[in-house]
């Protein structure tokens, strides 16, 4: 690969034939080896022959840590076989005869280098069978009880590891855990591996009976054994032996019988065989199966390697302590404190937190974030909505200032029209003052002229109407009522304020043109706010051509719309306005015009913008400027709804 | 009173206004004509009859103000009766110093507005009047021989029959033979009568 590198660019052609290459040199190599290994290496065999069945926990782990350590001695391959005798279920001579001649068989063709008693029954077996089955193997043990080895003297002087079965320390585990319990229980079953254990116990036990009441349930069918175990008062200690056959000679599984006693028992059980640790007990004195195993590997390779089999057994112990189940001192509320030392507590179930301390912080730093994060979006929403109200608040403040500001923009726009307002209603006035006054007149002659007279007071009535109509109208201008939306003709507005407006405009000798669009859609807004503007715009445009030549004095007034858009704009050709003034002309307070208070254009600005609209000016292009107003077109629908 | 044709002509662009107004003079008896501008009623073909405007001064286009000058620039001498409404004094000014008859607020009172047309009319037929009596005395003194013109100044000037005959270097009877034409054909009464026709025909001597 490193040439590939070295050559840089490679065609991939290259680069794949070269990875297969390797590949290739990479698979010979280990198989070689092996190759190699097979045909020189040196095998021994060991045989380890337990008492019980396969399926035995003790056997399983004892097989099970056997098979783990011993792998090799020196350069030799260890091959471990299995045997079971099975003894507790087929006690009888002919089996063992018969297990006798199956092993001969089987072993026939090849050496032993190892022979491995897993269990006393297997020992007593292997002792007495031993010259005609594997005569020149050695011999060693695994996992007899001291009281066996240091009783029996021809076991003197073989190898083995020993395992201590020790009823008085499990029960003073058991007093340190209670140490107000006054009953002890004693369950063991029927087989004659039980009755031993049992007579042993019995045997160290007496020393404490005077501080127990000891109950012995021994032998007992299983069905009566678990009726006697619901019976035991709370408080008590329950120490369970072995449990291989019931009293109606049941072969039973020990681990299985404690598991149903456990279940069934007011109080705490203690067990002394490390196969039941786990299975219900609260805790026990006893080396583990896993260390019985090592330690008998242990001793195993070192007879394989040569050593001195006794010299190497006088070190070989697994180490025996007090092992407790957590979840059954949990269970039962036993105070951890009162263990003694050296005490292993095993199945201890880690909480979340020792089990998964880093997700649990990162849980619960998401949770803490996510839960600043609501806590946060909480309050912020809760400050909008403080906020939204105070802004709704202040709007309709500033709706009431604005309309305020709006009426009185009409008001003294309603003045700056003063002569021109009067003259409008005088003209009127003026026109029935006369037809009444002819009127007399006529009615005096004689013959009375009664047409006439008809069409002189017909005369007055209508002008009496029309003035009416302008009173409405400045009245409507100066009302202080809320504004209304409701479906507006622009046109229609436009004229209605040219009414107004036009007779001031043309005494300032200024020709209104009017270029109206026929096919203008409606509009919503409110009638009074949106003549307020045209009126700001008229009167703007005429005060804008004061100073201007006669001759240039015209206010176009144009109304178009597209699809989206009602425009209306009113060109001048007054004195126009500057750039800086085209930028500040809707300020407020902004006045081109000496006496001006500068409102009429940033009020009507704000009035286009409650509309949705929007407002601007241009210059033109010779002279004057042009104001622009632009109204959206309703959707069909609003128009329909204002309609209702 | 003012004769049949005597017409008074309403110009306003407020129709409502100028009807009424209409109908008001017409109630007295006086023939109106109606115009809604300035420029109308210049287009219009007039009558060479007695009357008066009565003219709205604010109007669109051309005002009353222009449409009074531009009659004064005709020499037409029409009496003008303005109507406005309050507060054009400047405006009001402005139009009396022109020759207005009168300048009336609005709404107008019905008496004076029928006074001030009245005045006016008597205005005109007055001027009309005057205007007719010095063309007549231009026309005698047209008709004169260039030596009854020397005659006639020379008696105007209060000489004797005497002193008129020396002064023209002829006989004192030829003097009043002269004299007695001068006298038929100016159509004097007296000397006086005589003098009061030169006096309005000019003031001085025709220049012969």
């Amino acid at each position: 690969m490193s040439e590939i590198k070295r050559r840089g660019l490679v065609s991939p052609f290259r680069f794949l034939a070269a990875a297969s290459a390797s590949l290739t040199l990479s698979l010979s190599l280990p198989s070689l080896g092996v190759a190699q290994s097979v045909g020189t290496v040196n095998v021994k065999n060991v045989v380890v022959v337990y008492s019980h069945e396969s399926v035995l926990p003790a056997n399983v782990i004892v097989d099970r840590m056997l098979r783990e350590n011993m792998r090799f001695a020196g350069a030799s391959r260890i091959d471990v076989y299995s045997e079971y005798l099975d003894t507790a279920r087929f006690s009888n001579a002919e089996h063992l005869d018969g297990s006798m001649t199956y092993l001969k068989e089987k072993y026939s063709d090849r050496s032993v280098d190892l022979l491995i008693a897993g269990g006393l029954e297997s020992l007593d077996f292997l002792l007495s069978h031993r010259d005609s089955l594997f005569p020149d193997s050695p011999l060693m043990y695994s996992c007899i009880e001291s009281e066996r080895i240091a009783t029996d003297k021809s076991l003197a002087n073989l190898p083995g590891v020993q395992m201590r079965v020790d009823p008085v320390s499990t029960l003073e585990l058991a007093k340190a855990l209670q140490p107000d319990a006054k009953r002890l229980f004693v369950i063991s079953g029927a087989s004659n591996r039980d009755h031993v254990w049992k007579m042993k116990a019995q045997d160290r036990l007496t020393a404490y009976r005077r501080e127990f009441q000891i109950e012995y349930l021994s032998g007992l069918p299983l069905e009566e054994l678990l009726q006697r175990v619901r019976q035991i008062p709370a408080g008590a200690i329950v120490l369970f032996l072995l449990y291989m056959q019931d009293g109606d000679g049941q072969y039973l599984s020990s681990p299985e019988v404690l598991q149903q006693v456990a279940e069934r028992s007011a109080a705490p059980v203690y067990g002394v065989y490390n196969t039941f640790h786990g299975n219900g007990i609260v805790g026990g004195h006893f080396a583990t199966f896993e260390d019985l195993g090592k330690e008998t590997a242990e001793l195993g390779l070192q007879i394989l390697n040569g050593a001195d089999p006794i010299e190497a057994s006088a070190f070989t112990y697994a180490p025996v302590n007090n092992h407790l189940d957590w979840r059954q001192m949990q269970l039962w509320g036993l105070n951890q404190s009162r263990l003694p030392s050296g005490s292993v507590v095993d199945f201890r179930e880690l909480s979340a937190w020792e089990r998964y301390p880093g997700r649990i912080v990162a849980a619960i730093t998401i949770i803490v974030f996510q839960t600043a994060m609501i806590v946060a979006l909480v309050v912020q929403i809760r400050h909008r909505r403080i906020a939204e109200r105070l802004r709704l608040a202040s709007q309709q403040i500033a709706q009431r200032q604005r309309d305020e500001l709006a009426r009185v923009n009409r008001i003294t726009t309603i003045g700056e029209l003063s002569t021109s307002i009067a003259h409008e209603v005088n003209q009127p006035l003026s026109a029935i003052v006369s037809n009444a006054q002819a009127a007399i007149r006529l009615l005096r002659q004689s013959p009375t002229d009664t047409e006439e007279v008809a069409a002189a007071l017909h005369d007055i009535a209508n002008d009496g109407n029309r003035a009416a109509g302008i009173l409405n109208r400045v009245r409507s201008l100066a009302r202080k009522e809320q504004p209304i939306s409701e479906p507006l003709e622009l046109n229609e507005e436009v004229r209605e304020v040219l009414r107004l407006a036009a007779p001031d405009a043309e005494n300032r000798g200024v020709v209104i043109n009017q270029e109206f669009d026929d096919a203008l859609p409606s509009i919503i807004g409110d009638r009074i706010e949106i003549q307020q503007v045209i009126l700001n715009l008229l009167i703007n445009a005429a005060q804008a051509m004061q100073d201007v030549n006669p001759e240039s004095r015209y206010i176009t007034v144009r109304t178009t719309h597209d699809a989206r858009f009602v425009q209306l704009t009113i060109e001048d050709g007054g004195v126009g306005l500057a750039d800086d003034q085209l930028r500040r002309i809707f300020d407020p307070f902004f006045t081109t015009r000496r006496g001006g208070i500068g409102m009429g254009l940033s009020i009507s600005q704000s009035i286009i913008e409650s509309h949705e609209g929007k407002i601007w000016a241009t210059q033109n292009a010779d002279r004057g400027a042009t104001f622009h107003v632009r109204f959206p077109i309703p959707s069909s629908d609003a128009l329909d709804l204002r309609n209702v | 009173m003012p004769s049949e044709l005597t017409t008074v002509y309403v110009v306003d662009d407020d129709e409502s206004v100028r009807n009424a107004k209409a109908r008001l003079l017409k109630s007295v008896g006086l023939r109106v004509e109606v115009f809604s501008s300035a420029r109308g009623f210049l287009d219009h073909d007039r009558a060479d009859n007695p009357g008066c405007l009565l003219l709205d001064v604010r109007m669109p286009g051309l005002s009353g103000l222009d449409l009074q000058q531009e009659l004064a620039d005709s020499k037409n001498d029409l009496p003008i009766v303005f109507m406005s409404a309050h507060g054009d004094i400047p405006m009001s000014v402005r139009a009396i110093k022109a020759g207005a008859v009168d300048f009336l607020p609005k709404p107008v009172n019905d008496q004076e507005l029928l006074k001030a047309v009245g005045q006016a009319i008597d205005r005109h037929i007055l001027l009309r009047r005057k205007h007719r009596e010095l063309s007549d005395i231009r026309a005698r003194l047209e008709s004169l021989t260039p030596r009854e013109r020397e005659v006639l100044m020379l008696v105007v000037d209060g000489l004797m029959n005497k002193q008129i005959a020396s002064r023209l270097s002829i006989a004192q009877p030829t003097v009043k033979v002269h004299r007695r034409h001068v006298m038929e054909k100016m159509g004097a009464d007296s000397i006086t009568d005589l003098v009061r026709m030169v006096e309005k025909s000019g003031g001085s001597t025709p220049k012969g």
